[in-house]
């Protein structure tokens, strides 16, 4: 069965992605992800990525990403939900040359399709650039601790400084409308209370 | 009597005409003075906090804050932060605080809230950022906190714990020479909240209305989300995400419980237009 949905996933993959496009990111499965041909549930299932599956990701709608596995691996393209991938990655040179596994290869079906997350990880760059190289402007690649900012000292001279920069009402909304930002009226979303207990009980 | 009973009537005491009372022989071997003086102390920490207050003490953790990590020498970046922060609250309850939003110059990932509408965000933070909506989503995050008082409340309590450990020892006739003031507490309080972070509930509190906050601004509400995504990638074990990951709940957990917020925001995308402003900031950023 799995194989079979493979099978399907891989005579569609090729469907949602043109040729040329360039991917604007990288990600990695975190969890078996089904691909759709739409980006909404009621999409018609092309396959299913395995956890650790690497895609090149092209579009953006919502919650959903439209996904192609990365250059030299097979595998359904089409739209997976966000939550179901760690991304973050940028978007790759498009080097790799890794063969396609054969569905029956490394114990079958998807097992052998993933790529190593270090491969990634080593093509982690645009937004993290400049990040390992630094700048004057801070105070070094570190974390903070709890225990830094308990035996702190106030800075009453840095707070005054910061406060020179607050903007007044009027204009931040000249910066909204240069922004094109339009206000909408939304209301706070409640959230559900837990399900109460089952009345049959359960394991105690 | 039972210790909150005791405590009852030593806050009385302190805030009523405390040497009209009689406390008969239960206080004979305690030190009257102390007891009066931790008493008034707990009865200051248990009123609700004035906004003057709230602003007061606010202020004091920020400059604290960036005694640890002074903000960023280029006035372009701090101004931007602003911009985008004060129309953010705008569209809360509270717009007519003293709002104002600094960027810390540090690599560590992480953004803070005082009480009163004090915001740092950190250099390293804004440099993951991929636009203005995920710049937009943090702070929104961080003003929820400042609306809903998280930290004011969390501080109260914890400052109510300590200063009622202060009356119970001095019940006990061991009272050590720790007498701080209730500012003191406060502060403390506070710092050691930042170390080790709000209760969950009210992160994941603050995502949600975050959420709503920046798309009643025009913003993407999904911004954070998308934000979280990259977090989740660097992991827990890159040292610049220490003590976010330390006190937040686990990232993808904050992914998926705001995945299922956004179904209820529809479809709405924001109206967001220029983002060459965001990209140029950033830019500064990696010079």
């Amino acid at each position: 069965m799995r194989f079979a949905v493979w099978l399907l996933g891989a005579s569609i993959a090729t469907v949602a992605v043109a040729v040329d496009e360039t991917p604007i990111e990288r990600g990695v499965a975190i969890r078996p992800a089904v691909v759709l041909d739409f980006p909404d549930r009621s999409g018609k299932p092309l396959g299913t990525l395995p956890p650790n599956a690497a895609v090149d990701i092209y579009e953006r709608q919502r919650l959903w990403l439209r996904v192609k596995p990365t250059a030299g691996l097979q595998g359904p393209a089409g739209w997976v939900q966000l939550p179901d991938l760690r991304m973050g990655f940028s978007a790759p040179p498009t080097t790799a040359t890794a063969p396609a596994p054969t569905p029956a290869a490394g114990g079958g079906g998807f097992s052998s399709f993933s790529r190593s997350v270090s491969g990634l990880l080593a093509g982690f760059q645009s937004r993290q650039s400049g990040y390992a190289s630094g700048s004057n402007a801070t105070i070094g690649i570190r974390g903070l601790t709890g225990g830094e900012l308990n035996a702190s000292s106030p800075n009453f001279q840095a707070f005054a400084d910061i406060e020179r920069y607050a903007v007044m009402p009027a204009q931040a909304q000249m910066f909204a409308n240069a922004g094109g930002l339009m206000p909408q009226r939304i209301g706070y979303v409640t959230v559900a209370p837990p399900a109460p207990p089952s009345p049959t009980g359960g394991p105690r | 009597m039972t210790l909150p009973a005791i405590l009852t009537l030593l806050v009385a005491c302190a805030s009523g005409p405390a040497l009209a009372l009689d406390l008969g022989g239960m206080l004979q071997n305690l030190d009257v003075n102390k007891v009066l003086e931790t008493g008034q102390k707990l009865s200051a920490a248990t009123r609700e906090m004035p906004v003057n207050e709230e602003i007061g003490l606010g202020r004091d953790l920020a400059a604290r804050i960036l005694g640890t990590v002074p903000p960023h020498p280029d006035p372009a970046v701090q101004r931007y932060v602003n911009q985008v922060g004060r129309w953010l609250t705008l569209h809360t309850e509270r717009p007519d605080l003293p709002w104002h939003f600094a960027v810390a110059g540090t690599d560590a990932v992480g953004a803070f809230a005082t009480p009163g509408g004090s915001v740092i965000i950190t250099a390293g933070l804004l440099r993951l950022m991929r636009d203005e909506n995920e710049l937009a989503g943090v702070l929104a995050h961080e003003i929820s906190h400042v609306v809903q008082k998280h930290h004011v409340l969390a501080i109260m309590k914890r400052a109510r714990a300590q200063l009622a450990a202060d009356v119970a020892g001095e019940m006990a006739s061991q009272y050590v020479a720790k007498n701080p003031l209730v500012t003191q507490a406060l502060l403390g309080a506070g710092m050691n909240l930042y170390g080790s972070g709000l209760d969950q509930g009210d992160e994941y509190a603050a995502d949600r209305a975050g959420m709503v906050i920046a798309a009643r601004a025009g913003y993407d509400p999904l911004g954070l989300v998308y934000l979280l995504t990259t977090l989740d990638s660097i992991g827990v074990a890159d040292a610049r995400t220490q003590l976010l990951f330390a006190t937040h709940p686990p990232t993808r957990s904050r992914i998926d419980a705001l995945s299922a917020v956004a179904d209820q925001l529809g479809a709405y995308r924001g109206s967001l237009q220029n983002s060459e402003r965001f990209a140029q900031i950033q830019g500064s950023l990696l010079q």
